[in-house]
């Protein structure tokens, strides 16, 4: 091969500059690849590190004591709940306002609470349970017995009820079990000193189990202080023979642990051990515990967070609560109240500018105007349309000044694309038609307009994708009522205004992205339908 | 005859929705301006600019925006210095070096992310890449210029790709065989003849760039950081002119000096706005002269 | 074995190529020979342009041509035994319409020996004052060489462009249809020009113009239909045409 060194050389050059050029380009896909699936990943999938004070371990059944059946909690079929902690099931029972499975399930629901008739030992048992220190709240209902106990719940939205073990074994699917979750770690307050700004911090299911298996021997291992580990276990006999079958399944304990014979010496061991840590039931504490720390366990929640559920319900409570239903209505209506106005405008102007103007001065500065309004930046329609629309004219906040300001801003996209599918439209078509004898405007509605629509189609799509993108401008226009809309003054909350308050509001994050993947979906969508119709261009042109 | 009038009537018609926009600039532009320039009856214009004493519901109130100015510089160069390089190299894949079928995927892929809401890039920047400033430079929050620059950067990302794309492929063929002729490689065609020829485009594509930097307000409000005062690094909260327009709207009282000074925000945006806008226009016109 | 009189720059044996699945060219034979002006025709679409292409590898530019046969330069297969790039330093190309580069005169010249690498001004100045003369340019525009070469006219840039493969100091200057897009003053002084630069070059010229052949060229091809009708010393093609083809095309019943 002949060639010389300095062709080599440039060669080489060629080489590592192009390697740079497909760096940067593989570097922007990935980019692009990592938003889109970053947003809707985390908008359909949550997982969060949530402390609590009791520890990750369910019980269907509850035994209270040898001398009655074990209780079982049920909620109607519609309540999301997988589990209850004790402090939260007290609340629900004894909170002096009537409670919401919000806080529980983010769902806008009134908890109806049922008990059995009192006087029963089981009854008098399990109200003394739920109740604690407190006492059972006056909006609870009685059920006669447990079968209409669990017909009430089957049958009232947001019910909660409870049943002996025994009435639970035909419930079927008529009411769902709520597991309660009352076994807490308490430790003793040497294992919560700080030293050299170590301070333990909570605990993880795993390493609680770890502890009483012998594994774990120092509280230096999990995050502590310099301190052996004394793990504690309290009587093997009822009620807390549950613990044993939970944390020690098969039975063994190892020598590590220390085995108390009576709920008083194991509060004692607690309270006098140095470096001790053990396992009883959340009342215990409640009920004795002056002295007894509880330490908190880090639990890991995730799940679905874009669900139908969350499109179909309505929103509550500024979007912490229910679904974002009548948030995508609005949203639709912005679009559709949008599209009404601007289309009209934006396409017959381009006609004028294309069909009827003569290239000269006027359409130049026709045609200036258009492109300047493109580059407006949206906070100053935003400005604009707030102290004009909205405050000079009187319009209000709501969906007028917001329609006409966002027309303002989508009518160049509107404009442009039309003009170029109209450019685009052989003259031979239009000659064709006006030889036959049609007049302009009848060659222009029923030759060039169709043959041009899959382009002004294109732009009414791009409009609609950057009217629901928008934020900015609806904020001071358009306002945050996030109920359904009612009428064309009043404010209404759409998409992009529900996401930026979630956020700014550190009101759920997990919703924030979810409102996030449903943008990203429309976009896709919108991005989509473009390409096919820009697809349809080329094809009819003949490409 | 009375077809011919109807269609006068209907031209007419036409024309008046054609002139919607230059009215609606026209209208924007007389009433921003006339909403903001009482601001300096109260506050001299030089003042106005280069103070950085923002204190509008002090007594007595002062308007200085010079922080704001500077934030919206730093945001916008820091976010032209990353996206230029990327964006001429993307753009000069899809002209010159990718198969036409790579270059339409690719311009896909580009229109997707011109599309994406700016509150989308905002929760991305917040989210994922302040935690890593946070975690690479030490700062507390992982907000501010740098992280604002960063999400800037992609979003003007598709504006620099398209323009230096179709500046490039407008030149025509016969220079870059010229160049190939004499014994040049690929790339010295590229970097001394079809760049250079295309230089006009790609500069009007930069200035729009900057445009629409500085013009953006959502996504830099959920990463800048929002802090009044003068930046003094990269890793600084910082707050822009457009972050400052939407701040302060909120509670800037009716009628107020306070609302006022907003506008008066919103002229010196607007001048800046328009400048690039023109600047644009002119650059365009040079590279559509050139190919005739 | 016997060594010719006059060597030959580039042999082309059995030349056969297709865009996709149209064959352009047929079993094409060709001999150059060194200072030697040699002149292609032929009625448009009839491959010529294609032919004198493949000579500087310029079709590699286009994708789906497949090229079979053999085309040597020197000796040397100019696929599989040359840099491309080397190639073309020596083998140069004037285009039909003329494309200067939008920069200055001399930038324009410079380009080509800036791109292998001379940057010494003094060097660069004395190419250019040398390819501009040997360009018959020199002395209309060296009062202005720091000025757009887009601003000279139509005849003056197409004579910059010869001017800049001139700098390159090729061996072989192919020109496809040079003077088609040019006034006729432009063409005869560019037909002169010619003339004069096959003492120290060897030259290939794609041309419509019969005329022009007859009058600049040593030897000629006739090509039809991606086929080499006849070759021969010019004189022959002209006035004693073998094949019938060749004589309708020389007198103008076709093409």
């Amino acid at each position: 091969m002949i060639i010389s060194a300095h062709t080599k050389k440039t060669k080489r050059q060629e080489q590592i500059a192009k390697g740079f050029i497909w760096f940067f380009v593989i570097f922007t896909i990935i980019i692009l690849a990592w938003i889109v699936l970053y947003v809707l990943f985390r908008g359909f999938y949550f997982r969060n590190e949530v402390n609590y004070d009791v520890n990750d371990m369910k019980e269907q059944q509850i035994i209270l004591n040898e001398d009655v059946e074990p209780v079982v909690f049920i909620v109607h079929p519609g309540v999301r709940l997988d589990d209850l902690t004790m402090q939260e099931l007290r609340t629900i029972y004894t909170k002096a306002r009537k409670e919401k499975w919000g806080p529980y399930t983010q769902q806008d629901l009134r908890v109806e609470t049922f008990v059995l008739p009192p006087g029963t030992a089981f009854t008098d048992t399990v109200n003394g349970f739920i109740e604690g220190p407190e006492e059972i709240n006056k909006f609870a209902t009685t059920a006669a017995d447990p079968q209409s106990m669990i017909g009430k719940v089957s049958s009232t939205r947001g019910a909660i009820g409870y049943i002996p073990a025994s009435a639970a074994e035909d419930i079927g699917k008529k009411v769902k079990i709520a597991s309660i979750r009352r076994i807490s770690a308490v430790v003793h307050p040497s294992v919560k000193e700080i030293v050299n700004n170590v301070q333990m911090q909570e605990l993880t299911p795993e390493q609680l189990e770890d502890i009483f298996r012998g594994e774990i021997e120092n509280w230096r291992e999990v995050g502590g202080i310099d301190l052996p580990v004394r793990p504690i276990l309290p009587p093997k006999s009822l009620p807390y023979s549950v613990i044993h079958e939970k944390i020690l399944p098969d039975g063994f304990i190892p020598e590590e642990v220390r085995q108390t014979d009576t709920l008083e010496e194991f509060c004692e061991a607690i309270k006098t051990t140095p470096g001790a840590v053990g396992l009883c039931f959340y009342n215990n504490i409640i009920e004795t515990g002056e002295g007894l720390h509880i330490e908190e366990i880090r639990r890991v929640e995730s799940g679905m967070n874009l669900t139908i559920h969350y499109l179909i319900e309505a929103p509550a409570r500024s979007g912490a609560w229910g679904g974002i239903s009548t948030i995508i209505i609005n949203t639709f209506f912005l679009i559709l109240f949008t599209l009404l106005f601007s289309t009209p405008i934006g396409v017959l102007g381009a006609i004028y500018l294309v069909e009827y103007a003569r290239q000269g001065r006027l359409v130049k500065i026709l045609r200036l105007g258009t492109e300047t309004l493109a580059g407006i930046p949206s906070i100053v329609f935003g400005l604009f349309g707030s102290i004009f629309f909205v405050n000079m004219l009187g319009l209000g906040i709501g969906f007028i000044s917001a329609t006409l300001t966002v027309t303002m801003m989508i009518l160049p996209t509107i404009i442009r694309t039309t003009e170029e599918a109209l450019k685009a439209v052989p003259i031979s078509f239009r000659e064709g038609s006006l030889a036959l004898g049609a007049t302009k405007l009848q060659t222009i509605a029923r030759v060039v307009i169709p043959a041009a629509s899959p382009g002004i189609l294109t732009g009414i799509i791009l409009a609609v994708g950057r009217t629901v993108g928008e934020t900015a401008v609806l904020i001071y226009t358009l306002g945050s009522n996030y109920e359904l809309v009612r009428g064309p003054s009043s404010s209404a909350r759409v998409l992009s205004l529900h996401l930026y308050n979630m956020f700014a509001e550190a009101i759920s994050f997990d919703r924030t992205f979810a409102t996030g993947a449903i943008l990203i979906f429309i976009v896709l969508l919108v991005n989509y339908s473009t390409t096919k119709m820009i697809g349809r261009m080329n094809r009819m042109a003949g490409k | 005859m009375k077809s011919k009038r109807f269609e006068k009537v209907i031209e007419s018609t036409f024309l008046i929705f054609a002139s919607v926009s230059v009215l609606s600039v026209i209208f924007i532009t007389f009433f921003i301006v006339s909403e903001g320039l009482p601001l300096f009856k109260y506050i001299g214009f030089f003042d106005f600019l280069l103070s950085s004493d923002w204190k509008p519901t002090a007594d007595p109130p002062s308007f200085g925006i010079l922080a704001f100015i500077v934030g919206s510089f730093w945001v916008t160069f820091g976010a032209l210095l990353m996206a230029v390089p990327v964006g001429l190299a993307v753009g000069i894949f899809m002209a010159e070096m990718s198969t036409p079928k790579s270059a339409r995927i690719i311009r896909s892929g580009v229109e997707l992310l011109a599309g994406i809401p700016s509150v989308i890039y905002g929760l991305f920047g917040f989210f994922f890449i302040a935690p890593i400033i946070r975690g690479l430079f030490g700062s507390p929050t992982g907000l501010g210029i740098l992280t604002a620059a960063i999400v800037l950067a992609i979003m003007v990302l598709p504006t620099i790709i398209n323009i230096t794309e179709s500046s490039l492929r407008a030149v025509p063929q016969d220079l870059k065989e010229g160049s190939l002729a004499l014994g040049a490689t690929h790339w010295q065609t590229i970097v001394h003849t079809i760049v250079p020829a295309a230089r006009s485009g790609i500069i009007a594509g930069i200035v729009l760039g900057i445009g629409r930097a500085v013009g953006e307000t959502m996504a830099v409000l959920m990463v800048a950081g929002n802090s009044p005062i003068m930046p003094k690094g990269p890793l600084s909260h910082v707050r822009t002119l457009t972050m400052n327009i939407v701040t302060d709207l909120k509670y800037a009282g009716v009628g107020s000096l306070h609302e006022t000074s907003l506008f008066t925000t919103g002229i010196i945006l607007f001048i800046f706005i328009m400048i690039t806008s023109l600047t644009v226009q002119v650059y365009l016109k040079r590279s559509i002269e050139k190919e005739m | 074995m016997e060594k010719n009189e006059t060597k030959l720059k580039i042999k082309v044996d059995n030349l056969d190529l297709y865009y996709g699945d149209f064959q352009a060219l047929k079993e094409v034979d060709m001999d150059i020979e060194e200072n030697k002006v040699t002149a292609l025709i032929g009625p448009s679409g009839c491959g010529k342009s294609t032919f004198i292409r493949t000579l500087n590898r310029m079709n590699d530019l286009i994708d789906d041509v497949t090229i079979t046969g053999n085309i040597t330069y020197d000796g040397t297969d100019i696929y599989g035994g040359y840099d491309v790039i080397e190639l073309r330093k020596k083998i140069g190309m004037v285009f039909q319409k003329p494309n200067p580069f939008p920069m200055s005169v001399y930038d324009n010249v410079a380009y080509g020996p800036k791109t292998h690498g001379i940057k010494n001004k003094a060097q660069l100045d004395e190419i250019v004052e040398r390819s501009l003369r040997g360009a018959a340019l020199w002395e209309e525009i060296k009062d202005r060489l720091h000025k757009p070469a887009l601003g000279i006219s139509g005849g003056q840039q197409q004579r910059l462009c010869i001017a800049r493969v001139l700098a390159v100091e090729p061996d072989v200057v192919l020109m496809d249809e040079p003077t088609s897009a040019l006034d006729p003053i432009s063409t005869s002084r560019i037909e002169d020009l010619i003339d004069d630069l096959k003492k120290n070059y060897t030259i290939v010229i794609v041309t419509h113009n019969m005329q022009q052949a007859g009058r600049i060229s040593d030897s000629t091809s006739f090509f039809f239909e991606g086929v080499v009708i006849e070759t021969g010393p010019t004189e022959e093609i002209f006035f004693n045409p073998r094949n019938k083809k060749t004589e309708d095309y020389i007198s103008g019943r076709f093409g």
